[in-house]
């Protein structure tokens, strides 16, 4: 027999997408035609194996639970840092305003690269140091 | 938008770590899903998840509250797996390979079926891998994530009817495959 079915055809006839004159079409054809017949079947045993492999559950390991965490953590700390800095970097901006260098003004201005390049730790303990020195 | 993304959205705005919080406990096994049938690694799966929620976190001031989530999620799941897996071709081979053999050892103590399911397993699994990128991506929305067709053409940016030609596609070369290995005695 001479089948002119498309295979494409017969997996939205699976997938259900076939209207439903297609649909009684097909089935009628299935009943006449074993090449259709037989791949329809071999189609339907891949849709089994599928869902087999679905059921076969994945683990979910319990390093999972701890991605949201660390996410909030690491964020929240680099904007906290970013903010801190920019906070003494506009508190220091006056600086360029005075006339003449004198040698407090250096003398905080290259503590502040200095900081600039320490971890956070450090950075907040020299910033403490200067607030109880020369602003409070 | 459905009640849970409201919530999300709701929440998020009252308090950015609680709702980032709960979005993740509602989407973090799905994306985990995608990117572990599309990488079959463990540790792939958990960087890519990370990867993936950060990219989200940082947008989801952006997020068009219009719209759904899922879709969104999808998407930046999508893209963040296809980027993946240029850097990580050859890695990821090796671990395909290990994976099978750690399969094959644990099919030595089970029973019959379920050494026949884990033949076939590997089988669908290593030919996922000879296919093109997109290809196989199609296919394990749908098949393993369970993902409408229309839902894969949104989240891939894709024609609905070049997803629907790569199912079909995908499909036929595996029931070609599984029939050349013999699974089915039919």
């Amino acid at each position: 027999m001479n089948c002119k079915i498309d295979n494409d055809f017969l997996q939205q006839y699976l997938d259900n997408t076939l209207d439903r004159l297609e649909k009684i079409i097909l089935d009628e054809h299935i009943k006449k035609c074993s090449k259709c017949k037989t791949e329809l079947t071999h189609l339907k045993l891949l849709m089994y194996e599928l869902n087999s492999i679905v059921n076969d559950e994945i683990e979910f390991p319990t390093e999972l639970n701890s991605i949201a965490e660390n996410i909030i953590e690491n964020l929240n700390t680099k904007n906290g840092n970013n903010e801190k800095i920019s906070i003494i970097k506009t508190s220091l901006i006056f600086f360029k305003f005075i006339p003449q260098k004198n040698p407090l003004t250096i003398t905080v201005q290259k503590s502040f690269n200095f900081m600039n390049k320490l971890s956070i730790s450090t950075f907040n303990f020299g910033f403490k140091q200067i607030r109880k020195r020369f602003i409070l | 938008m459905n009640i849970d993304d409201k919530n999300i959205i709701i929440l998020y705005k009252k308090n950015n770590t609680k709702g980032f919080n709960l979005l993740y406990q509602n989407f973090n096994k799905h994306v985990y899903s995608i990117c572990y049938r599309y990488t079959n690694s463990k540790e792939d799966s958990l960087d890519l998840t990370q990867e993936i929620f950060i990219k989200i976190y940082k947008s989801l001031n952006n997020f068009d509250k219009t719209k759904r989530i899922k879709p969104w999620i999808n998407k930046i799941t999508v893209n963040t797996c296809l980027n993946h897996i240029c850097r990580t071709k050859k890695k990821k081979t090796e671990s395909l390979d290990e994976n099978i053999i750690n399969k094959k050892i644990i099919s030595n103590e089970s029973t019959e079926n379920k050494i026949m399911f884990f033949d076939t397993k590997n089988i669908i699994e290593e030919e996922l891998e000879k296919m093109p990128e997109l290809v196989k991506m199609v296919f394990i929305l749908r098949h393993f994530n369970k993902l409408s067709y229309s839902e894969i053409a949104s989240s891939m940016s894709l024609p609905l009817g070049t997803v629907k030609t790569n199912i079909y596609k995908a499909r036929r070369i595996l029931k070609d495959t599984l029939l050349k290995k013999g699974i089915w005695e039919v």
